[in-house]
């Protein structure tokens, strides 16, 4: 116990300190990879601890993004009420989605998921007078007005804390919640549900509200996201950015609270890497997805687990 | 006719039988008898190379089976009838026995269609009739006949009278009798050891993956107190 | 607004378009019945058939139907190498692995085709393309009737192998019970080669009959093909009569909505309401119950 939290605060100083030796283009990457570790992390509740496996989650992240940028730009909100509404509806989004689409299962809520996906990037796309169609919306940085320290511009370093400190929150959170009745019973759902239901758990119940979680923090990424680019566009919520999501939940392992760090890091540092391939990149990014499909499917957690013969995944 | 030696068969990392070895030769009926999960239908599996050894060997006229296909272990003469009555629901009595015969040429299925209808007058009456809506004891026949169109050599059959009446294991007990006299050589899978027993001359009893006594049917029937004990595993 | 002449004429526009998908989810629902999954990959093998079919017409300047079958025979074998090295080794998975498996592969395909095709847009020269044949009042592009024409005789080519020969009961039986065609003799495996042979051959058809329409682009494969993926959903997953009456319906149904709210957001709409069915009945309209 004591030497797990030794390595946890070790884990904290080190995000601590990485922005002041790394230089500006990593700690760039490691702000956008953050804002990925949150939304994998709501992802991987749902599909991970969950076992619904949603193809249309890069929607969800869209709806936040949007909602966030048009509440800042036409309402006057400051992004930081803009961006806590935006989450907040992203999970009503969810919550009143879930009552139809949690009705399929298995396979069934994938496509489901998959078709939500379609038509959200849809609207993103055509729904030009709100969305600014292809072109997207540029969202004005945020700003902060501290009691006697005055207003605080958001550069670089800022938005590198800021972010991490979220993502320890939310990591943070999950903790609890998979490790309290709520995360018991949706594992168990994942075993088997319609057993879970007839031991008394509520299923529809822990569904809904598991996927307005996850749906919650893709809003949030999604509103980080738009600010932090400054720019949002629907190019970013189309299914290929799901296919992403799910590549990093798997790539790190299943039903881990590490495993969107590790997929997000891979991914991030693979894409990097790829830049020197040029116009191949693409090409071999997606035989990458179809490489961990096949042959790594337990991602580097699973890897881990075989190599310390312990249990990191529920 | 068929040999297998030491065999053993994996699921996965967990061996379910055990070098088993057995042997049946050319025109005979021999049974294979044990309880539940003791891997009779891996047995046979095994033969038909849906699952593959992981040691021994399967010799079917003289050749090795190990890495023969399962296509053309059936075009060699072996006949599968699985367990629990594969037949193909959607499908009509006629398309099922046609595709009984799908690796013989269309003069020959033919033929072999009549001796079918011979055997089971039954199917004959019901040729368009889809086969999931059959009877239980003519989804059984459909299911030996669609095996007989193949013209097999040996007959691999696994408990293919399980839950029917016994008016109608009779009736197979018989059809059995008479494939045999005709010169087919069957290795029959079977719960039921008094039926198993009465239709065939030799037999083998399996527990646990592994041979526990085999021998001439009358000789079996009189080691009937440690077949019992085999089944009920002591 | 909504004259009699005006529906009617959407109405045979959507047949018309919904016969293109027919063609790109015949080829998913003959896999979906062997593999029980879904070829994400789909898509891009209607594209790189297209775009074969312009190499073949265009470049090299033969007939574009011989160049339309040529293209058929490489986009067929191009989708039995899909099969064999990304969805054998993922048989037994969870349906979703093989789900983004696929949409992996269709982002390597897709990209390849923006380094090979380029940004410009290609075309597939066919006179047909020119003339209109009007009847009853309406009117159809030729190449378009010819589409139709192909699909349907696609179709009935294709329901009466699986009805009447031993190929096609052999399929059928390989889709219904995998085991125990093994057991009479069929090699499944060789099978499963045989229908994505089939389907990446029909996704070539559509590919090029859409692309001699319209244009050969990179991108052009993903929405038919998300299209045709809900199409064999509501048709029942691996029911071809079910497929075709979906097809034709969600071609109709798009067509319709084009005109009555506005091309910008048919596609949205269509998806919308089809999403409203599929929550209701997720086996599909013409699926048995669970
Ligand atoms: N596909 C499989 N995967 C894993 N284990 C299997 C598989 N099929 C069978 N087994 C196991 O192998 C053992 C032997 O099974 P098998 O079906 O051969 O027994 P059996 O003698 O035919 O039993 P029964 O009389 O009930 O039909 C059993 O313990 C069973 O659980
Ligand atoms: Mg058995």
């Amino acid at each position: 116990m004591t030497r797990e939290k030794l390595v946890i605060g070790a884990v904290l100083l080190a995000y601590a300190l990485i922005p002041a030796f790394a230089p500006e283009n990593i700690v760039h990457l490691m702000t956008i990879t953050g804002i990925w570790i949150i939304i994998a992390s709501g992802l991987n509740l749902l599909t991970g601890y969950m076992g619904y496996v949603s193809f249309g989650h890069a929607g969800f992240v869209g709806i936040g993004a949007y909602t966030s940028a048009l509440l800042t730009l036409k309402f006057g909100m400051s992004f930081w009420a803009g961006a806590l509404v935006a989450s907040l509806f992203t999970a009503l989004f969810g919550l009143l989605l879930g009552v139809a689409i949690l009705r399929l299962s298995g396979i069934y809520f994938s496509i489901g998921t998959l078709i939500l996906g379609e038509i959200l990037y849809s609207i993103y796309y055509n729904w030009s007078p709100v969305t600014g169609g292809f072109m997207g919306l540029n969202v004005p940085p945020p700003e902060l007005a501290l009691p006697f320290m005055g207003n605080i511009s958001f550069e670089l370093m800022q938005w590198y804390y800021f972010v991490y400190l979220l993502v320890f929150l939310v990591v943070g959170g999950l903790k609890l919640l998979i490790d309290s009745h709520f995360g018991k019973e949706i594992i168990a759902i994942r075993e088997n549900e319609s057993l879970s239901q007839s031991l008394g758990v509520n299923i529809n119940q822990r569904k809904s509200q598991c996927l307005a979680i996850s749906c919650f923090l893709a809003g949030m990424g999604g509103a980080l996201f738009g600010a932090f680019m400054g720019h949002v566009d629907p190019d970013s919520f189309s299914i290929a950015g799901s296919t992403e999501f799910i590549t990093i939940i798997i790539i790190g392992g299943l039903a881990s609270l590490m495993g969107p760090f590790f997929g997000a890091y891979v991914l991030i540092t693979l894409s990097l890497y790829l830049e020197v391939l040029g116009k191949w990149r693409m090409v071999v990014y997606g035989l990458i997805i179809v490489f961990v499909m096949i042959y790594a499917r337990s991602g580097i957690v699973g890897f881990l687990e075989t190599i310390f013969k312990r249990e990191f995944r529920k | 006719m068929l040999e297998i030696k030491n065999l053993s068969v994996k699921y996965d990392d967990v061996e379910v039988l055990h070098g088993v070895s057995l042997e049946v030769g050319d025109k005979e009926v021999v049974a294979l008898i044990g309880p539940n999960g003791a891997g009779k239908t891996t047995l046979l599996r095994s033969v038909s190379g849906l699952v593959k050894a992981s040691c021994g060997e399967t010799f079917f006229m003289g050749r090795n089976l190990n890495l023969v296909s399962s296509d053309e272990i059936v075009r060699q003469g072996i006949s599968h009838v699985p367990e629990g009555r594969r037949v193909f629901y959607n499908m009509s009595v006629m398309e099922n026995l046609l595709l009984g015969g799908y690796v013989r040429d269309k003069k020959e299925r033919k033929q072999t269609l009549e001796y079918v209808f011979e055997m089971f007058p039954r199917l004959a009456e019901r040729k368009q009739q889809r086969g999931g809506t059959l009877s239980g004891g003519e989804q059984s026949m459909l299911v030996v006949g669609r095996a007989l169109m193949n013209r097999p050599k040996l007959l691999l059959m696994d408990e293919p009278c399980l839950g029917l009446a016994p008016i109608i294991v009779n009736m197979f007990a018989e059809s059995i009798n008479k494939m045999a006299r005709q010169g087919l050589t069957i290795l029959l899978v079977e719960q039921n050891a008094r039926f198993a027993l009465s239709t065939a001359t030799r037999g083998y009893v399996l527990t646990n993956g592994k041979i526990v006594a085999q021998g001439e049917t009358e000789e079996l029937m009189g080691k009937e107190e440690e077949i019992r004990k085999a089944y009920l595993g002591a | 607004m909504f004259t009699f002449e005006i529906i009617s004429q959407q109405v045979l526009n959507g047949l018309l378009t919904g016969t293109s998908y027919i063609l790109i989810a015949l080829g998913l629902t003959l896999i979906f019945g062997i593999y029980r999954m879904i070829n994400m990959a789909h898509g891009a093998v209607y594209m790189w058939g297209a775009y074969f079919c312009h190499v073949f017409a265009d470049t090299i300047g033969l007939n574009t139907y011989l160049a339309m079958a040529i293209a058929m025979v490489l986009a067929g074998l191009l989708s039995v190498g899909i099969e064999r090295t990304v969805f054998r080794p993922l048989k037994g998975c969870p349906d979703w692995v093989a789900l983004v498996a696929g949409l992996g592969l269709y982002y390597a395909l897709e990209n390849f085709g923006w380094i090979v095709l380029g940004p410009r847009e290609l075309h597939i020269h066919a006179l047909a393309t020119q003339e209109v044949v009007r009847f009853w009042g309406l009117y159809a592009n030729l190449q378009k009737v010819i589409l139709a024409g192909i699909c349907m005789a696609t179709l009935v080519g294709t329901i009466l192998v699986l009805k009447k020969t031993d190929m096609g009961r052999a399929m059928r039986a390989a889709s219904a019970d995998p085991e125990a065609a093994k057991l009479v003799g069929i090699n499944t495996e060789r099978m499963s080669m045989l229908v994505f042979f089939l389907g990446g051959a029909f996704a070539a058809a559509a590919g090029s009959l859409v692309g001699s329409l319209t244009s050969v682009a990179p991108g052009m494969g993903f929405r038919p093909m998300i299209i045709a993926f809900v199409i064999v959903v509501f048709g029942g997953m691996g029911s071809i009569m079910g497929t075709v009456v979906a097809g034709l319906l969600v071609g109709v149904l798009q067509n319709i909505l084009a005109y009555a709210v506005t091309p910008k957001f048919a596609y949205c709409f269509t998806m919308l309401s089809l999403l409203t069915i599929f929550i209701i009945r997720p086996t599909g309209i013409f699926g048995e119950d669970k």
